[in-house]
């Protein structure tokens, strides 16, 4: 009797746990689960602020000779970008003008949230950051997140201080993309990455007519048709299409930016109408 | 002794090692790998704490854990908790001064949550065959690390309630 009851308690004890996980109301669940998050997310964040500065000190031994050579190579770097302003401005303008003209509705406007990555998670399940801002500096469920090779992701869930983004190789993100120099839309999708590889993402819905060559790999980028992104931001290359399951359309592979991986910092990308204009 | 307070020592010790786990995992994501080590919370736990304590430090660790992933609420709950049941009715039936005993068990569970936590992220939905070599290839590095950590792991846990005055290991085995 006594070991049958040893070895029942134990089964009854987490049926008892079940049922009460089963009855308990899901905005308990929710506040529970974003109690536990919020009260880790200070010691992330301190964890990366102590990053921060030991990259400090650590900039900060290198000699005066190698601190002017990468200096004289980023004001180079910024005078490039500068002309690259300058011809933007010309072309935004030009933009609106011909919004004008032709009474066509405005392109929506961001603004750049540049936030530190604290934590990564990139498993074989899910792949997202954890960023070192949240809804204190107006980011937002759904908000663009990008990087200087392109696009990283979008922001899933946001609390006080810190956001969740999922990246664009999990499995479960899909975004609405072009092929350079074609108008006609595709849907980007993340795939799981091999180990030693890097990580990549699949293309569907490709038109038949589409052809690109395996030794010069084609650029594919956002399309401003699936309304978080803007128009043009790169997100990987294409060098192999094949015919989808149906036979009609094509799909293919995308390899993505290898520096994905290992990001520290990161641009979310607000839309101006939801800052009031800011 | 397992009623004495200190003894909460251990979930402040299963966060900090939830810490490391996710810097290296951070590190090893440059490469496609992901390790789940997360028998390593439950295995000090379910052979040397009892009754509230285990419970309570479980039931922390779980939900502390499962915050910041994309998991459906109260996964980690569920499977930790059957784990320290699991380990506490095995108690009775192996030693837990044997290292390959404890090294058994911690295999086995370590392999028991990645098959639930496979299961419950839907990724099964659309299996591939570049899902299966990348889950076998996170499990068995997984498995490795958790048969050469575990030992040293249980044994440093050990000496920090030792030094707190809690001598776990003197208490009987059995429940």
């Amino acid at each position: 009797m006594n070991r049958s009851h040893t070895f029942i308690r134990p089964v009854v004890i987490l049926l008892v746990l079940l049922a009460v996980w089963w009855i308990v109301p899901t905005f308990v669940k929710s506040f529970m689960r974003v109690s536990f998050f919020e009260m880790q997310a200070p010691f992330w964040t301190a964890a990366s602020y102590i990053e921060d500065l030991q990259g400090y000190w650590v900039i900060r031994n290198h000699s005066k000779t190698e601190l002017y050579e990468a200096g004289r190579d980023l004001a180079r770097l910024n005078a490039a970008y500068q002309l690259r302003v300058q011809e933007n401005d010309e072309l935004k303008g030009e933009i609106i003008r011909l919004e004008r003209l032709l009474n066509l509705p405005s392109h929506l406007a961001y603004r750049s949230e540049v936030a530190r990555v604290v934590r990564r998670d990139l498993s074989g399940w899910w792949q997202q950051f954890i960023l070192r801002k949240g809804r204190n500096y107006g980011i937002s469920k759904g908000n663009a997140v990008v990087y200087a090779g392109g696009v990283v992701g979008r922001i899933k869930e946001v609390y006080a201080y810190t956001a969740v983004v999922e990246l664009i190789s999990s499995r479960s993100f899909r975004v609405a993309a072009k092929l350079e120099g074609d108008a006609r839309p595709v849907t980007f999708q993340g795939n799981i990455s091999l180990p030693l590889e890097g990580p990549s993402g699949k293309i569907v819905n490709v038109q038949s007519d589409i052809e690109v060559d395996p030794s010069n790999p084609r650029r594919l980028v956002t399309s401003s048709l699936g309304g978080v992104f803007p128009d043009g931001l790169t997100i990987g290359w294409t060098n192999r299409l094949g015919p989808s399951i149906d036979g009609l359309l094509q799909q293919g592979s995308v390899r993505l930016d290898q520096r994905l991986r290992s990001l520290k910092e990161v641009a979310v990308l607000v839309p101006i109408e939801e800052t009031g204009g800011i | 002794m397992n009623s004495d307070h200190r003894i909460f020592l251990i979930i402040l010790v299963n966060l900090v090692l939830s810490y490391f786990i996710n810097q290296v995992n951070a590190i090893l994501s440059a490469w496609s790998i992901y390790l789940v080590l997360d028998s390593f919370y439950l295995l000090f736990a379910g052979l040397y704490l009892r009754g509230a304590a285990g419970f309570i430090t479980i039931t922390v660790t779980a939900m502390a854990v499962e915050a910041t992933l994309p998991f459906p609420s109260g996964i980690h709950l569920i499977i930790y908790i059957f784990s320290f049941l699991l380990l506490n009715q095995t108690r009775a039936r192996s030693s837990r001064e044997s290292p390959y005993q404890v090294m058994g068990l911690a295999f086995f569970i370590n392999l028991t949550i990645f098959l639930f936590f496979t299961v419950s992220s839907g990724t099964l939905s659309l299996p591939s065959p570049a899902l299966w070599l990348r889950l076998f290839s996170d499990l068995l590095l997984s498995q490795i690390v958790v048969i050469i950590l575990v030992i040293p792991l249980i044994n440093g846990q050990r000496h920090l309630l030792l030094s707190a005055g809690i001598d776990v290991g003197a208490e009987p085995q059995s429940i």
